[in-house]
Parts: C-alpha cells; structure tokens; sequence
C-alpha cells in the first residue's frame, strides 16, 4: 500500500533508478523489482541474504548439542557419549561439544536459534533419499524442483532476478537449486570465477568473439545476449572480488574455506542473495568420537570467523544461515565406536536478525522411533520460516500448504 | 553444398556431431549411402559392448546395485563411442516424447530397462513402441498405471498418451480419458518370472543378468482389468491398452503431432503445411513406419535449406557429446576398461571422472539425462540458453582441459591443432570442433591459441592443455558454436 512506503524508501527508490538508467540490463530489471516490492509496503529487506550450510552425511546431533543431563542418553552410548563436565553448557540439561567455543560466543550474542527434534514424517534412512527430501521439501520425494529453486522461479516471475541472484559454491548443482526456469551457476571455489573470466586479454577475446553487432537471427541473437549477461555478470563479480579480502580467521579445512569464500562473496557482490555450501564427512560410523570432533570444531571455528566477518561489515543483520543434515544419527550406538543412520536431529538458524534461543522440543531419548529420536518440528516448518519471514517468499505457494512458523526472526 | 558438407549435416542432425573420423568415413559412403547407414543402423555393427552392470559392480556387493546416475553415465559412455550414432539421437528424442524421470522411478534397473525398450523401437513401428513402452515397469511406475485398477481407474497415462504421447492436446474429451483409462486398468508390473509373489533370490537375479534379461516385467492382473465395453473417440469395444494404442495411432492428428514433433527434432521448429501434409501421409501410408518418416525428412529439399542447416540450437547432449566425440573422449576411456570384461568386472574407478564430468556439465547446462524436468519433457531451442547455461557451456573448456584434467584429451586435440601458426591451428581446432566462424571469430580464436603460448606448444600434451583451455574457451564462447 502506497501510505506506507516511508521518505526514506522513496529516496532510496530514486537512487535505484537513478542507477538503473546507466545500469546493465538485469541490474536495472532487479533494482526495478526491489522497487515494487517497497512500494507493496513488504516489510521484508530486499537484500536479505540466505546461506545453505548442508552437512552431508547425517550430523550426529546427539553430541553436537547433548543432552547432557538426560540418563538415557549415557546408557545408550557408553563409549561415545561427551560427560558433563566436558560440555560447554547452554542452559541446564543441554550442552554444546566441547569444542565449539565459537558457536558458543555466537549463542552468547543471541545469534543462534537452535531448534531441537527437526525431521519429517516417515523417515528415510538412506542418505541419497533423505538428502533429496531436504533439498526439494518433499517427503514423498517425488519432486522435479527443489526448494531453493522453486523460491528462484517465483522471483523471476516478479521480475526479480539476475545471473548471481544465487550461486553455488560446489562443483555439480545441488538438487536444492533445480529450477525449472532459474539456472543457478555453480563454481566449486571463488578462483573458479576467476579462472573462467581470466585475465583482460582472455576476457577481451571472450567479448570479441561475441562480435560486435546484434545478429540478425533471432536465435543466434539470444545466444549473444545469454554469453554477454553471463560475461557481465562473472567480469563484475571477479572485479568485485579483488576489492576485498576476508579477514578473519579461517582455517585450512573445508569449512573455513568455505566460510571465508561465502563472506568474500557477500562482501563484494551486492545481488547475491542465495549461497548454497556442502561439507562432507559426518558419516560417522566407526571411530567417530575423533573425527566428528574435528567437524563440528571446524564449523564452529568457521561460522564464528564468518559472522565476525559480517559485524565487521556492518552485514550480521542482512544474513541467516542456514544449518541442516539429512538426518541425525541412532541414539544407542554401534559396536564400532561409531553411530549408524538417525531420523530427528537440530536444526540451527544463525544471523544478526535472530532471535537467539532454544526451539523445538528436546530429543525424546525414550519413544524412540526405531532407534532414532522422533522428529517434533518438520524441517518446512523451518524453511516456511526462513522464506516468509527473511526471504520475501511465499511458502505456501512453494510447498502446497501453510507450516506452522517457528519463531526464529 | 559439397559432399562432405552434405554428410557433416547429416552427422550433426542424424548423428551426434561431425567429428573429423565420422566425417571421412561417412564422405565415402555418399549422401544416399550415409542416410541408409544412419536410418537403418541395425544392419551394422554398434562397436559398443559395454554393459550396464559394470557401472553398478561394487567390491562389497556380489549384486550390482545400479543408480540411476550410473546408467547416466553409462549412457553417455555410449553416446560417447557408439557407432550407430542415429540409434542414440533417436533414444534421446524418444526419452523426451516418452519422459520418464528418475526422481520418481528411482530404481537404476528400471529406468535402464526404460531406455533399452526405447532404444528398441527407436526406428521401428510407432505402434508398436507405443504399445511396448505403455508396458514398460517404469513406465508404469511413472504416470502410476500400477495403480489403474477396475472401478478405480487412475486417469495419468491415460491422460498422458493421448496428450503428450500421441495425439497432442484439445483432441479429445475428458470422457476419451476416463473411457481410455478404464483399458488400461489391470496394467501393471512384477520382478521377472515372480508374477509379485515374492522377492526374487540373489541367484535368481543373477540368472536374469547373466541372460541378459530385465529385472522387471509387464504384468497384466485380469482380476484387476475392466472388462467391459468402452466408448473411445467414436469406437466402441472391450478394448484394453493396446487397443486404444491401435485407436490412437490411427488418428489423423498423430499422424500430424508426431511427424512435426519428428521434424522439428530434426530439422526446425514449426514445419510448413506442406511438410506437415508430406511426413502425415508417410506416416499413415507407411502404417507408422518411423524408418520411412525419418527417410521422408531426409528427402526433403526444406531439409536442406539454409533455413534449416546449421540454424538448430543445439541441446546440452549436442553440444557435450559432439565435443566428446570429437575428441575421442569415449574411445580413451574404452582402453582403461579391462579387455576380458564381462558384466560382473567393475569399470575401473578412473573411467568415472570423466564420465561424471560431462554427465554433471550436461545437467548444469539444463539436461540431466534420466531426469527430464516434467511429463512434457525438455524444452527445445532458446530454451536451452540463459546466461548460467552458457557459462556452463564455455566451462567445458576447463571440465576438459583444466587442472587435473586427463592430458590425453589434450594429445589428442594437440595433435589436430598443431600447425606453424596460430591462425592455421585456430582453423584446424575449428574443423577439429566442427565449427564455422568468421574470419574475426577465427582471428579471436588465434589470439587465444597466442595468449596460450602459441601454436608450438600444440605438439606437446603437457603445454598443448593450457593452449588448448583458453583456445576452447573463446571458441565454445562464440555465438555460431552454439548451432549445429
């Protein structure tokens, strides 16, 4: 409604137009979206920024938040289980892994929602199905698109969308960002941009080639056109690129690499606002108490460097993260030192608009089912959330019916 | 036009791309001999002998255990290599017509089976394919046919086969649909020879591939068939599927939907009439004859128009498997494959890289094979470009000759290109890629094959991939390369 758009949304629409005049054709086309969704009084940031975090494998959530003062949770893990005086506690009966002090601090900042017992009906223990469940918000897995990608339609219906509205930062695109008209590039690391731009010469020759007048085949013409926007696109990104760097401190391992490339990408592109990362390794079998402790310090590491990076940037409250596995893992565990597939597991919303806190309802260590702690919130309840409430999106247009929200923001 | 360019267009629509090695052999044969090579396939070797199951072997399985991502790849192994190049470009074609995808029939033995009674039919009687992959288990499976059953008939395939399958939308009623679905009630599919009494034994699997039959069979279920009279598009009869298969195909706006669907696959997007009228009446008088009707195209002079030659946009499987093949990236990988394999030896793990590589470019590209988008299957034409699917064209370029990459496409392509300057080896790399640039597209392509170290680095595979990256990158990046 027109009484509600502020002076300062009306400055700040001529400044967008102002820039859109002068600007390549897809910046302008999103500056113009932005504007109507202002002047439809949406109270949503246009430039709210989600990062996916997936951990592949299926985190063992049991001793990444542990229920330290639940019994039943030492009588089914006598080797594996993390003692009380290990923990670092967040409230009386739950405790983080001792390792992960950052996570802790980003707790202590009410940054963090933890939302407890998240799964869905009918759990799937296989890691390809489960996984495939998460990513196109489907239990019955029959589903062409994901979730992600269906949220990227629907803004290119509005009008809304450009080259690097979402990027991947993996090798292959996960099934999350299938769209049916989106089409989301995927790089397995930011000197991927960079060697696909090259250096001025090779990008002036990948100009060239495009030659210099339009075609006069239509179809020869979209293909200019496509190579061009993608050429802007990837030159303004690599550009943007140099004009910052992290600077925090990460690690080597695959979640600080991946943490700082995130933080480099928000940090120089403007019209990024889906990035969707994966870090493998947490199926946990056998020896796990080693190997998933060098995990979940590395994401914590990695996470607390990141939202450092984005209060330093004055950015903490214009991104969420995301943090999901396709499921938890059995509560008893195995005879090799190691846990075998779960179903409920946490769930973790982080960012500077969250409001910090425990949600969900506490792993029931007794009703299990088969083994596994029961799922209490549908992971849609999560992601309606995070699309109505951060993203602008309409969740139940995307996933055919309303989920209760849990209130995170 | 020449012969040789008469026969690279052949190869590009008929086949999958004008390599270098088709090209010379297919010159020879003539114009007329290389549309009888293509069309009739089956008289000629295919040159392919890899099995399925040797993607699915696993060290701690005795069964294989195949996914559909494998059978992808498996499949693109065969794209890659085949030697009857116009039995796969018609699967291919069929896989969009019949789409069935494997984020439903997830099972990797069904959707092979699938492709297998495509590829079957491929240049076969319309009729009969109609009626064989209405039986198809995966088929079945995906437009749930399983659950069809008398007085609770599942409408989707019946729905399906005269929308998308034959006779194309607003030619029927919606009492043609509930009349059709009550024919194929009863249609349904079990494990081979179990008719669904129960799991089948490991040796009994193993049985099956050993013979070399499929895992899974059409089960007809009289008790859950629908005996009775139904009224179908003016018949009237105890009809069952095949049947209305025999109905459908008959009908005047088949004979139209398929042979446009036909010509526009390859040749161009919405025929003149009198095209249309021409491969109608092929079809009907032939008795949906596909071989005849893919001649009857061949023949055509509209075929050989300028409206038509080098104007088709090329689809992902296009593009990546003429550029594989102009490598002879398939044949590399052949020679890594043990010689005494049989369908129980695992392909070697180093096979996979590659094969994943061009699997994984097609899907970013917007063609994941197995997996079309809906029932309606892909969208042709610009439809396959936006600015991410080009990037993922142009960085084929670094899936083949970048860090990491198996120099051995490089050698090869090295070796094509190699010449005493950088203009001549941009013009061989372009003959090598079958590509047509202008002179300053070519110049672009020169001053690539300069940047990258010049055309003296070509002879040798360790600096030749470098040259070559940045060489292919601009030439994968021009507008033309894009058309075939």
């Amino acid at each position: 409604m027109s009484d509600q758009i502020t002076r300062r949304d009306l400055l700040r629409k001529s400044a967008i137009i102002a820039i859109g005049a002068a600007a390549p054709p897809w910046l302008a086309s999103i500056a113009k979206a932005d504007v109507v969704k202002m002047a439809a009084g949406r109270k949503i940031d246009p430039d709210n920024i989600l990062v996916v975090c997936q951990l592949s494998g299926g985190n063992d959530g049991l001793n990444t938040v542990v229920p330290y003062a639940n019994s039943a949770y030492y009588a089914a893990r006598p080797v594996l289980a993390l003692k009380e005086e290990e923990v670092i506690k967040i409230d009386a009966e739950f405790g983080l892994h001792p390792t992960m002090n950052g996570f802790k601090s980003l707790y202590d900042e009410k940054k963090v929602a933890i939302i407890q017992s998240v799964g869905y009906p009918n759990p799937d223990r296989s890691h390809f199905k489960s996984m495939e469940i998460w990513q196109t918000a489907n239990p019955d897995g029959r589903e062409q698109y994901g979730w992600l990608g269906k949220y990227l339609d629907n803004q290119i219906q509005s009008g809304s969308t450009n080259p690097v509205m979402a990027l991947g930062l993996s090798r292959t695109k996960p099934d999350a960002l299938k769209a049916k008209v989106a089409s989301v590039p995927c790089f397995a690391s930011l000197a991927d941009i960079k060697a696909f731009v090259g250096d001025p010469d090779a990008e002036r020759m990948l100009r060239e080639v495009q030659g210099m007048d339009a075609y006069g085949s239509a179809d020869a013409e979209a293909v200019r056109k496509a190579n061009l926007t993608a050429l802007d696109a990837m030159a303004e990104l690599n550009k943007a690129l140099d004009s910052y760097t992290p600077k925090m401190p990460y690690g080597n391992d695959q979640f600080g690499q991946g943490f700082r490339q995130i933080a480099h990408l928000i940090a120089t592109s403007p019209k990024t606002r889906v990035i969707y990362f994966a870090a493998g390794g947490f199926d946990t079998h056998s020896q796990q108490a080693a190997a998933h402790s060098r995990l979940v310090q590395d994401f914590s590491n990695a996470l607390k460097a990141f939202m450092d990076e984005m209060k330093s940037l004055g950015k903490d409250g214009k991104v969420s993260v995301l943090v999901f596995s396709e499921f938890g893992r059995r509560v008893r565990e195995n005879a090799s030192a190691g846990t075998d597939h779960g179903a409920g597991a946490p769930m973790f919303i982080v960012g500077g608009k969250v409001k910090g806190g425990m949600y969900g309802e506490k792993p029931d260590l007794v009703n299990l089912d088969r083994g596994d702690v029961p799922w209490r919130v549908d992971f849609r309840q999560v992601y309606s959330t995070v699309m109505d409430q951060w993203m602008g999106g309409d969740s139940e247009t995307m996933f055919g019916k309303k989920f209760n929200h849990v209130n995170i923001f | 036009m020449t012969t040789r360019e008469k026969v690279a267009h052949l190869l590009r629509r008929f086949g999958l791309g004008a390599s270098q090695a088709e090209l010379d052999f297919y010159e020879k044969l003539g114009v007329e001999g290389t549309i009888e090579r293509l069309i009739e396939y089956e008289k000629y070797d295919e040159g392919f002998d890899v099995s399925v199951w040797e993607f699915g072997v696993n060290a701690r399985n005795t069964l294989p255990i195949l996914q559909p991502k494998q059978v992808a790849m498996w499949w693109t192994l065969r794209l890659l290599t085949t030697e009857r190049p116009m039995q796969e470009k018609l699967t291919l074609f069929w896989h969009d017509h019949f789409a069935v995808s494997a984020s439903k029939v997830t099972q990797g033995p069904a959707m092979y089976q699938y492709l297998e009674t495509l590829r079957k039919h491929a240049n076969g009687n319309f009729l009969e394919l109609l009626r064989a992959i209405s039986k198809d288990p995966a088929m079945i499976l995906w437009l749930d046919n399983n659950t069809n059953v008398r007085g609770k008939p599942n409408e989707n395939f019946a729905r399906e086969v005269m929308e998308l399958f034959t006779m194309g939308i607003g030619n029927y009623t919606e009492a043609d649909i509930q009349e059709a679905a009550r024919a194929y009630t009863g249609w349904s599919f079990a494990r081979t020879g179990l008719q669904g009494r129960r799991q089948p034994t490991e040796e009994e699997v193993m049985q099956l591939l050993r013979e070399g039959k499929p895992l899974l069979e059409f089960q007809f279920r009289p008790l859950l068939h629908d005996n009775g009279v139904k009224k179908i598009l003016g018949n009237e009869g105890r009809f069952d599927g095949d049947d209305v298969a025999g109905i459908l195909c008959g009908r005047p706006e088949t004979s139209r939907y398929i042979t446009s669907k036909l010509w526009h696959w390859f040749a161009y997007p919405d025929p003149e009439e009198r095209v249309v009228e021409r491969l109608a009446k092929v079809y009907r008088d032939s008795g949906f004859d596909i071989k005849k009707i893919l001649y009857a195209i061949a023949q055509s002079d509209e075929f050989w128009s300028e409206k038509c030659v080098r104007k088709q946009v090329k689809s992902p499987a296009d593009f990546t498997i003429a550029v594989g093949r102009s490598l002879g990236i398939g044949q590399s990988l052949l020679r890594q494959r043990p010689a005494e394999s049989d369908l129980f030896t695992p392909i070697p793990r180093q096979m996979f890289g590659p094969l994943r590589g061009l699997v994984d470019s097609m899907t970013n590209q917007g063609m994941e094979l197995l997996y079309p988008p809906e029932v309606a299957g892909w969208d042709w034409g610009t439809a396959w470009i936006s600015s991410a699917t080009m990037l993922e064209r142009i960085k084929l370029s670094s899936v083949l000759f970048g860090q990491g990459r198996a120099t051995e496409f490089g050698a090869a392509a090295g070796a094509a290109a190699s010449s005493s300057s950088a203009i001549e080896s941009a013009q061989k790399l372009c003959d090598l890629f079958d590509a047509e640039l202008d002179g300053a597209r070519l110049n672009e392509v020169a001053k690539a094959v300069e940047a990258g170290g010049g055309a003296s680095t070509l002879s040798n595979p360790r600096s030749a991939t470098r040259t070559l990256q940045l060489a292919t990158k601009v030439l994968f990046a021009a507008p033309e390369f894009h058309f075939c």
